[in-house]
């Protein structure tokens, strides 16, 4: 048994330094990732952001990446929209932004508040990145997860799972030129398939809510503009969702601006898929935005 | 409890350390596996202990009436193997079986033009009941066949069929090997213990890392096959097998693994099945605990290749198609194992394991992975409509533009099997078996593999919330 526990400890000693070595090295290589969807977008927001904060954030999946350019709306602008990511996630950098005056706006769809949200590690693994070198990062995840933060001083390399190969495809490449964040879907699209399947529920869930909730406390306290939207959608089936979507930032006293039907689907050259714009459909769609946006008073 | 969680991972060093810390009160140790076991399996809904209770007392006590009358009145001591067989399956049939054969019978009246309504009972299925049931009617057919005798001792009993490691998905362990195991005093071996750290932490790699980084495109794929082209269901479909194979693998090293750390040797459930030259071989390689059992109790009872020909093949089908049929309550893991019961067939009648060597054996070789891949059509698709519109989608080709999803995740996917497909292939190589890899390793080669391991884990593990083999 003695010599079991020898060898743990030899073991234990020898994973913890290699841990250690592999993320210094990794976040060395990571800090010179500017490119990339997994790694690269959120270090060239957060170095420029940094340096001079934007005036217009705008958070979300796809629906955000793929639709929004920023350069519609404002001179200095982020489209900080990431394929796949949740609430909780555009929480998390909403959290990584200081006091400054900014707009920060929310792509949420109803249907991201109905059912059960994903476990909060899988929501923020994309945010993990900074969690060694960004406090804020760490006081969210840390007040969040008792997991996560054990987890994480156990094995600090963890903040790079599943970013190894973006780090190594991306490392030393320039970021591109006048890049905004904004991500068009360019491509010789036309969509006239199945409008995407009608909600079966549309009872929003009370977690999800809460954490909205907190993500517009959180914004205010913060001395943000808060606008949230739902992107077009290809023949949208429901509209119950979005009414009742509208009524509950009307209860958080926010300005929700509904864009479901905003792009019509006689043009199938507009639509990637049934809730993706391509590029010629988004370009329609930033204009409508822009519109809405200058008719809208600023208020802090 | 999964074997991948951290509550596991809180849970079974505390079990390892309190275990050897009383090595001399080989009672003390049984019940606290016994109390381990109950609370690693109440973790996931502990209203179903119940439910192992149940079969383990109903076994104890049937058991020792089997072996009480097998001598002296043969007829009572065949009464009470049927109930114990009866109870076990019943309670398969229940809880696993039930919805699925209501709905067969009004499918079928409908062919007849009758019109049934449906009765569907709304229960979930208990994690594990597959594997402690045979567990349990195995121990029962070997105390009747004089195999085993009954044993009188209660914790031992219960430990037998409850016991952590092999509890939710196997390896199956058969009374007559694990029993003996609980009964007798166990010591604490350092080869024993590094080579159960060295199959624990492979494992874990096996299932976090590679079964589970191919699940995802394989996930993408087989929601909505009819959307994709044949490249992108060829590839999924080979992503699958090498999936679940991972999946499983992974699962039983983990067990087995974590059995040695207690003291306890399994059984291999795994030999490198992707290297067999014939369906046949295959067989002996993948899923062995399960394989032997159905060739023991089922394929033997029916009467086995004892017959002639014709009767060993109907045999064969008869144990591949209920041995489909074990694996989840749908008619697509019946065809699943009629495929693989066609073939074995074949392979009887032309006496494949003398044609399959020299030259030719990369060719068998070939033709095994043909039929594996395409019967896991069946076994991964959700319905027979999708599995025949997987196929159709393959045989109608477009091979040129094949959708690959996430380009990171895929990458992560791919460059993971060729580290687990180049560890196997060592292992062939060098006929080595992982279990016995860790006795004997140095301290430096231990330490560096594990070192190697776990950061590869670490780095690569994909979030995953189950073993595909817990729904069976």
């Amino acid at each position: 048994m003695l010599k079991a526990i020898k060898i743990l400890t030899i073991t234990v000693i020898v994973l913890f330094i290699a841990d250690k070595l592999a993320y210094t090295v990794l976040f060395k290589m990571s800090n010179n990732v500017q490119r990339g969807q997994l790694v690269g977008k959120l270090n060239q927001f957060l170095f420029l952001n940094e340096k001079d904060p934007f005036e217009v954030v705008i958070l979300g999946s796809s629906r955000a990446n793929h639709h929004i350019n920023p350069e519609f709306i404002s001179s200095h602008g982020y489209n900080m929209g990431l394929d796949g990511q949740k609430l909780r996630f555009h929480f998390g950098v909403l959290h990584m932004l200081d006091a400054s005056e900014q707009t920060v706006i929310l792509h949420l769809d109803p249907e991201e508040l109905i059912g059960a949200p994903k476990p909060f590690e899988n929501e923020v693994m994309r945010l993990s990145l900074h969690y060694f070198d960004n406090d804020s990062i760490k006081d969210y995840i840390d007040d969040n997860s008792v997991k996560e933060k054990v987890l994480n001083h156990m094995f600090m390399t963890r903040v790079f799972n599943g970013k190894l190969f973006s780090i190594l495809s991306n490392y030393n490449k320039k970021a591109k030129k006048n890049y905004n964040g904004y991500d068009p879907l360019v491509g010789d699209f036309c969509y006239n398939g199945d409008p995407e399947e009608s909600l079966t529920s549309t009872r929003f869930n009370s977690e999800k809510v809460n954490i909205i909730s907190d993500f517009i406390g959180c914004g205010i306290a913060k001395n943000k503009r808060i606008i949230i939207y739902s992107s077009p959608k290809y023949n949208d089936s429901s509209k119950e969702d979005n009414l009742q979507l509208q009524k509950l930032m009307d209860e958080f006293n926010v300005e929700y601006w509904d864009f479901t039907d905003a792009i019509t689907s006689t043009n199938c050259r507009y639509w990637k898929d049934n809730v993706h714009l391509s590029s010629e459909g988004a370009n329609k769609f930033n204009n409508l935005f822009k519109e809405k946006f200058e008719n809208t008073s600023v208020n802090f | 409890m999964l074997f991948n969680s951290v509550e596991f991972g809180l849970f079974f060093p505390l079990v390892f350390l309190v275990y050897w810390l009383i090595p001399n009160k080989l009672k003390l140790q049984n019940y606290l596996l016994l109390i381990a076991s109950y609370f690693f399996y109440a973790w996931w809904d502990w209203r179903f202990l119940g439910l192992i209770i149940f079969s383990s007392t109903v076994d104890y006590l049937l058991a020792l009436g089997i072996e009480k009358f097998r001598e002296q009145n043969l007829k009572l001591s065949r009464l009470y193997l049927n109930i114990s067989l009866a109870t076990n399956l019943g309670l398969l049939g229940v809880f696993k079986y039930f919805n699925f054969f209501a709905d067969s019978f009004v499918d079928l009246a409908f062919l007849f033009g009758l019109e049934v309504d449906s009765v569907t009972l709304n229960i979930i299925l208990p994690v594990g009941i597959s594997f402690y049931t045979f567990q349990t009617m195995s121990y029962s057919i070997d105390v009747y066949r004089g195999n085993f005798k009954a044993t009188k001792d209660v914790v031992t009993f219960f430990t037998y069929v409850s016991f952590f490691p092999q509890l939710v998905a196997g390896p199956i362990e058969r009374a007559r090997e694990l029993i003996p195991q609980i009964k007798r005093k166990r010591v604490f071996e350092i080869e024993e213990f590094k080579s159960g750290i060295i199959q624990i932490v492979i494992g874990l790699f096996r299932k976090m890392v590679i079964a589970d980084n191919l699940g995802v495109y394989v996930d993408m794929v087989y929601q909505n096959p009819e959307n994709y082209g044949g490249g992108s269901l060829v590839l999924a479909t080979v992503f699958y097998g090498f999936q679940i194979y991972y999946d499983f693998s992974g699962y039983s090293d983990i067990a087995i693994g974590t059995a040695k750390l207690l003291g306890f040797n399994f059984n291999r459930n795994f030999n490198l099945p992707y290297f067999s030259k014939s369906v046949t071989e295959f067989w002996r390689r993948w899923h062995i605990s399960l394989s032997s059992w159905l060739k023991d109790y089922l394929y033997i009872s029916l009467g086995g290749n004892r017959r002639g020909v014709v009767l060993q093949i109907r045999n064969l089908f008869i144990t591949m198609l209920l041995g489909g049929l074990w694996h989840g309550a749908s008619w697509n893991f019946v065809i699943w194992g009629g495929i693989h019961a066609s073939f074995l067939a074949m392979e009887k009648v032309v006496n494949i394991e003398k044609i399959n060597q020299g030259y030719s054996k990369y060719l068998w070789w070939f033709y095994t992975m043909l039929v594996v891949f395409f019967a896991w059509i069946f076994f991964r698709a959700q319905t027979s409509q999708d599995a025949f519109s997987v196929i159709s989608g393959i045989a109608v080709g477009d091979f040129n533009n094949i959708y690959l999803g996430s380009l990171i995740s895929f990458y992560s996917g791919i460059s993971m099997l060729i580290i687990g497909l180049a560890f196997d292939l060592y292992l062939f190589k060098s006929n080595q078996a992982l279990e016995d890899l860790g006795r004997g390793m140095s301290l430096l080669k231990f330490v560096f593999i594990v070192t190697i391991f776990v950061n590869l884990i670490v780095l690569f593990y994909s979030s995953s919330e189950n073993f595909i083999y817990f729904q069976f």
